[in-house]
């Protein structure tokens, strides 16, 4: 399976969850659904604590984790191609490194990440 | 930031001309940065770790993915973002023996005075498509380094001992 169609797959697995309720719960349902599609997709077996690269595809760490300069809503995990930004109230929004949508899934109050330290619509 | 990022990033705005180095910050020292080298329509993304050194990445590495190369030293990581950035587009996926002779800043010469060859026979080895394990070893020792050979199987993670 090409690395195209291993991140599509993920993303539709992602879309398809239910809505996070928490940041820990977000990163929770990023791990679970990466790891599932590594483990039917990659034939790599999984060694988080591993750095350097076997091919695996791994979720963010807390090591690579950011505050956002005006959302202190939201955390932001800096990976090579892409940053991943997870709301408190479990909204997940991947985004290439040159801004590129590839996810913007909403929390479990259907908010999304970049919603969240927005003013409300009265 | 680190003496050893700020070394890095001096280095390459030295070597690299034109060159834009970005640094994606940690909330803490002791996380994980990101470097991000732009230098005219190229760019390059690298992870530094404080306590392991610098990845470099495959340019078509995957969501998550770690890096294929990994230096302890900002001098020798910053020699190979230049090396890369030199590179043609065939030549970016990985080190080749020669690539890694030049990182090292070793002359074919200096290698075969230490092997006891004449410097044609590096000149081939570095050409071949197929080289011998035992003349890997030998090229790499001289250069200072070892080499390992490991299998990988989805249940298992070994170093194999081969030619012995």
């Amino acid at each position: 399976m090409s690395r195209k169609q291993r991140l599509r797959g993920f993303v539709k697995r992602l879309e398809a969850a239910a809505n996070a309720n928490s940041l820990a719960a977000a990163l929770e349902l990023l791990r679970t659904t990466l790891n599932a599609v590594e483990d039917e997709f990659s034939g790599i077996p999984n060694n988080p604590l591993l750095w350097e690269s076997d091919g695996r595809w791994y979720p963010p760490q807390e090591d690579s984790g950011r505050n956002v300069p005006d959302r202190p809503s939201v955390r932001r995990y800096r990976s090579v191609g892409h940053n991943t930004f997870i709301g408190q109230n479990g909204a997940i929004r991947i985004e290439t490194l040159a801004g590129a949508i590839i996810l913007d899934k909403a929390g479990a109050d259907d908010r999304r990440a970049f919603d969240l330290d927005e003013p409300r619509n009265p | 930031m680190d003496n050893v990022l700020e070394q890095f990033r001096t280095s390459l705005l030295a070597s690299i001309k034109g060159c834009r180095v970005d640094i994606d910050a940690p909330d803490k020292e002791a996380g994980n940065w990101w470097i991000d080298v732009h230098a005219g329509k190229r760019r390059m993304s690298l992870e530094y770790r404080p306590k392991k050194g610098f990845g470099v990445f495959d340019r078509d590495a995957g969501y998550g993915e770690g890096p294929c190369e990994v230096y302890r030293t900002a001098n020798l990581a910053a020699r190979r973002v230049v090396q890369l950035f030199g590179a043609h587009k065939e030549d970016r996926a990985s080190l080749t023996l020669k690539t890694l002779r030049e990182l090292y800043g070793l002359q074919q010469v200096e290698i075969a005075q230490k092997i006891g060859v004449k410097q044609s026979a590096i000149s081939r080895s570095e050409q071949r498509k197929e080289v011998k394990l035992g003349t890997i070893e030998s090229l790499v020792k001289a250069m200072g380094g070892t080499v390992e050979v490991r299998a990988h199987f989805p249940d298992s993670d070994v170093k194999l001992l081969v030619g012995r």
